[in-house]
Formats: structure tokens, C-alpha cells, sequence
């Protein structure tokens, strides 16, 4: 280094690149993005296109694999779930393309109130208020939110017509509790982003109870990018062979009905249908972790059930939102939406 | 094989774990930005894993030769050209992880020298910038010999070329930064101090307290 001109130059690369640390799962990524793209290879090669030639090439440098033998000696091969993963991306595209209404139930344990990402469902939390199932009918842009408690009666809800996600938007809140309504706008939800999705967690931003037919894949893939997705195996759901899919554990804040809030470990889970690839079912158990002395670590199970509905004129008809009468029409509001940050 | 390759995976795992936060400085040097750097990186990570039968020692040498070969070679060349583009025009400085000084951001912006070297700060995120208006292979090595700090023929060995052509980028470099930068003072406000003038004959006009 001779000059002050060269001087000015290391010291501005050090401040640009100070505090630069190693991103969590970088490394995972780049295996996923490796077994992906060794598993489209072999596929193309076996569906003897084009891709052959290269798979033929591969073959040769390596322990003389031939390029539609699914394993070769000289790695591991395909993760079972990103050869599964296609499928399900194919399955739910197609799906998609006939425009149905996604129907999304959750049911939550009683003495669970989701916290962060619904600032209603903390009014209701402080007013003493407990969720007992959430109802999401999703179809392009416009998803309508049914939340019932414990007793099915319904406590409010919502209903979008420019569903982003993550992102701004518009939507009519009608709150039977209070019997008021009012149309309003998120500001989105306020999240890092580049924290790594390497696990679907029940609470928050793209929490799957939320889930878009249009966004169901991409939420899928990137819970899967990570590549610490287990498949546990095959179960039946409700009658139907499903391939069970273990998501690695989370935490997410929750405030537990009774004894307050606190962070949760949720263990996730989600089931596909062994036939059609479509998911079937998510299931989150939550166990607290950071309890009051004395409250123990309570544990409970959600679970969202997943169906498809032919955009037929009764489905189509849950989507639609009706003022009751005698509701007061509140001023409009904005609503930014604080989510901590999930940990790993 | 098997256990070759989980042994295989904790060497790197343990690499990163110890070598992650410096690999990340590099790319993050190399590509200009924080989130070019994790792809970058991740890329580089990528053809590693791809050619790892062919790493007999040295994992780290061999990860920083893939990264800084696949910087030098353009890597992404027309993504990273949109985004110096945007960086030109004064886009929104957050998605690059770069402080725009020109869009009246502060207030050091075309005014005083802050008391505090706050010019000189913006005078060397300005510098980072025009770096980005670099062909590949010499912004690659002016960041490998500048600020990396290694020598012609380290920085030569590294690109798998001759000193000859290290020393040539090198200088050709930084020829074309000055020029920038000269090009940059013309027009008023785009430094941070029009008093604290670039050297470019290689001395401050008036040394940054």
C-alpha cells in the first residue's frame, strides 16, 4: 500500500464489511441447492432429454455411475424430500391452476392464545377472550378469516382482498365480541428478512393456517430449503396414507391462557397425501419453555386440516364477508404488525 | 462412502464455524453487499460441495480460490450489473447494504467535514461504490491486493494467472477508480466535502481530522 488513495480504498471495503457475520444454514442451503439440482439431473436423464448428455459426463468422471441409476458410489444421492418436494410443488401447482378455494381449519388448544401476529387476538387475550378454531378460505388474492372460540361462536373476523404476504394490504375487520367492524390497512408484518425459514412455525408470518394456494409452495420449499426436514415415515390421516414430513423444532412466543406469555418450543409436522402429494395436515406442539416458577412447561397441539374446494357457488360464497346489521361502523385503521424475530 | 461424506460434512462444518464470519467479509468485499455476499458465498459453497472429491487438504484455500475465481469471472455478471445500475441512479440504499451519500442523505452530503471524520466515512463508502463500477477481475484483485493484502503473486496463484496480468488489472483498476472518481467531483455534492477532495495524485489535500 503506497498511497492514501489505496489507504481509502481498504478502509472502505473494512466498512462495508465489518460486522459481517456467517448467515445461519447458509451452508444447508447450498447442500439443498446441490442435492436439487443432482436430483433434477438424474430426472431429466432418466426422462431421456437433453440433460442425458450431461448427466453422461458427470457419470464418467465419477465411480462409473451409470446416469439413471438413482444412487451413485460416490455420494449419497437425492434427499428423499427434495425428490418429494418436486412432487408437491407439481401437485399444488396444478392444483392451483383450477382456481378452488383452499380451506384452512385450525383448532387450537384452549389454553392457547396466539400472540405476535394478530393484534386481535391480543385485545382478545386481554379481554379475557380464547381462541378455539380459525377457519381460512383462501382463493387469489382474496382470503376471509373465521375466528371462533371454544364454543363455536364466532368472536370475528377478516377478510382480505389484496392478500400479500408479508406485505401490505387492505381488509375489513367485523368483531362480534364489541359488534363493531371497520375497513382497514396493514402496514405488513415488520420481520427480518434475512432470517432463515428453516422450520414452519405455527405463530407468525407465514404461519401455514394463513397459507395461499398461491403461496402454499413457495412456503413449503422454503421450509424445506433448509434441508433438515425429516420424512418420518407414512401415517393415515382421516382414512388417507399420508407421508409424514418432521419439520426441525422452533421457537415462537405465545401467550398461554392463564399463566401469561412466554416462548414455546414448537415441534411441526405436516402430513401429505400419499397419493395425491397435496398436504393433508400441519400439526404444531408447543411446549413452554420460559413458564412463571411454578407453572411447569404446560404443553398443547394445534393442528390445521388442509381441503380443497371446487370453486362451486357455496364455496365461492365463503369468501364473501356480510356487515350484521346493528354493528357500529368504526374509523378506519392501520395496524403494523410487530413479530419478534423466531429464533432457530 | 457414508462415512466419508459425514466426515466430509463436518470438516466444512467445522470451517465454517470457525472460518464463517472471514469467508463472509470476503464475499461481502468481493461482491459489494451484504446480501450479493451470502449468495456469493453460498455459490461458491455450492461448487464445493460439487468438486469435493477433488479436496485432498487446505478446504479453506481451496473454498477462498472457488470465491474468489467465481468474483473474478463475473459471477452473476448481469444481476450485479442491474444492481450497480440501480446504485448509479441513487436507488434505495438499503437493498445494496451501502449509505448512499448523494441523495441528501446526512448532512455531511456536499457540506462541511463533520468534526467527528463523518466525511471521511462517506468518502470511503463513496469509494466502495465506484469499486462496483469495476470490471470483475480488477475489482477482484484490488480487493484481494488492497485490502486482502496479498502479494502479486499470491493474488496471481489465487487466480490461477500470471503476475503480469494481476499487475496490469491491478493498475488498470485503479487508473479507471480515479477516474470515476475524478468524474465524481466534478459534478458538486457527490463527495462528501468538496474541501476534502480526493488525492488523487496519491496525497489529501487536507489530511481528515
Amino acid at each position: 500500500m503506497n498511497d492514501h488513495f489505496e489507504e481509502l480504498i481498504h478502509d472502505g471495503i473494512d466498512q462495508l464489511t465489518i460486522g459481517s457475520t456467517l448467515p445461519a444454514g447458509l451452508a444447508d442451503r447450498a447442500r439443498w441447492q446441490v442435492r436439487r439440482r443432482q436430483y433434477q439431473l438424474r430426472a431429466a436423464a432418466a426422462a431421456g432429454t437433453a440433460a442425458a448428455a450431461a448427466i453422461a459426463v458427470i457419470a464418467a468422471t465419477s465411480a462409473g455411475s451409470a446416469g439413471t441409476t438413482p444412487k451413485s458410489s460416490a455420494d449419497p444421492g437425492p434427499s428423499p424430500s427434495v425428490a418429494l418436494l418436486a412432487k408437491i410443488e407439481r401437485a399444488i401447482a396444478s392444483k392451483a391452476a383450477s382456481a378452488p378455494v383452499l380451506q384452512i381449519k385450525t383448532t387450537f388448544p384452549t389454553r392457547l392464545v396466539p400472540m405476535p401476529a394478530d393484534p386481535f387476538s391480543q385485545v382478545q387475550a386481554a379481554e379475557g377472550g380464547v381462541v378455539g378454531t380459525e377457519i381460512v378460505w383462501t382463493r387469489g388474492n382474496v382470503l376471509k378469516l373465521e375466528v371462533l372460540d371454544p364454543k363455536g361462536q364466532i368472536m370475528w373476523i377478516d377478510r382480505d382482498t389484496d392478500r400479500r404476504m408479508l406485505g401490505p394490504g387492505t381488509y375489513t375487520h367485523v368483531d362480534y365480541l364489541n359488534r363493531y367492524w371497520f375497513r382497514g390497512q396493514t402496514n405488513g408484518f415488520v420481520y427480518k428478512k434475512d432470517i432463515p425459514r428453516c422450520t414452519v412455525l405455527p405463530l407468525g408470518p407465514g404461519e401455514p393456517q394463513e397459507w395461499a394456494p398461491r403461496t402454499l409452495a413457495k412456503e413449503i420449499r422454503h421450509a424445506l430449503a433448509c434441508g433438515r426436514v425429516k420424512v418420518a415415515g407414512r401415517q393415515h390421516v382421516d382414512g388417507v396414507e399420508a407421508i409424514k414430513l418432521a419439520f426441525p423444532p422452533g421457537l415462537v412466543h405465545v401467550n398461554w391462557h392463564g399463566i401469561g406469555p412466554g416462548r414455546a418450543v414448537a415441534h411441526a409436522a405436516m402430513w401429505i397425501d400419499a397419493d395425491s402429494y397435496l398436504p393433508l395436515r400441519y400439526k404444531s406442539t408447543l411446549t413452554l419453555v420460559d413458564a412463571k416458577p411454578g407453572s411447569g412447561h404446560p404443553s398443547a397441539a394445534l393442528h390445521c386440516d388442509f381441503q380443497w374446494l371446487p370453486a362451486t357457488s357455496s364455496a365461492l360464497a365463503k369468501l364473501r364477508l356480510t356487515i350484521p346489521s346493528g354493528f357500529h361502523h368504526d374509523q378506519p385503521k392501520t395496524v403494523t404488525v410487530h413479530v419478534p424475530a423466531p429464533h432457530k | 462412502v457414508g462415512a466419508q461424506a459425514d466426515e466430509a460434512a463436518a470438516d466444512l462444518d467445522r470451517l465454517l464455524a470457525e472460518r464463517g464470519d472471514q469467508l463472509m467479509r470476503a464475499a461481502v468485499a468481493l461482491a459489494g453487499s451484504r446480501s450479493d455476499g451470502e449468495d456469493l458465498l453460498q455459490a461458491a459453497l455450492e461448487r464445493l460441495l460439487r468438486s469435493r472429491h477433488r479436496v485432498d487438504s487446505d478446504l479453506e484455500g481451496y473454498l477462498r480460490r472457488i470465491l474468489y475465481n467465481l468474483a473474478a469471472d463475473g459471477w452473476r455478471r448481469r444481476a450485479t450489473g442491474e444492481r450497480r445500475l440501480r446504485l448509479i441512479r441513487g436507488a434505495p440504499a438499503a437493498s445494496t447494504g451501502l449509505t448512499d451519500t448523494r441523495a441528501g442523505a446526512g448532512g455531511t452530503a456536499g457540506g462541511a467535514v463533520g468534526a467527528d471524520g463523518t466525511a471521511v466515512v462517506d468518502l470511503r463508502d463513496a469509494l466502495v461504490r465506484l469499486l462496483s463500477q469495476l470490471p470483475p477481475r480488477q475489482r477482484t484483485v484490488i480487493v484481494l491486493r488492497f485490502w486482502a493484502q496479498l502479494s502479486e503473486a499470491e493474488t496471481a496463484a489465487m487466480l490461477g494467472c500470471s503476475e503480469g496480468s494481476v499487475k496490469s488489472a491491478a493498475s488498470r483498476g485503479m487508473a479507471r477508480l480515479r477516474e470515476l472518481a475524478a468524474q465524481w467531483q466534478e459534478e458538486p455534492g457527490h463527495f462528501p466535502s468538496q474541501a476534502n477532495r480526493l488525492p488523487l495524485t496519491g496525497q489529501l489535500l487536507e489530511e481528515p481530522r
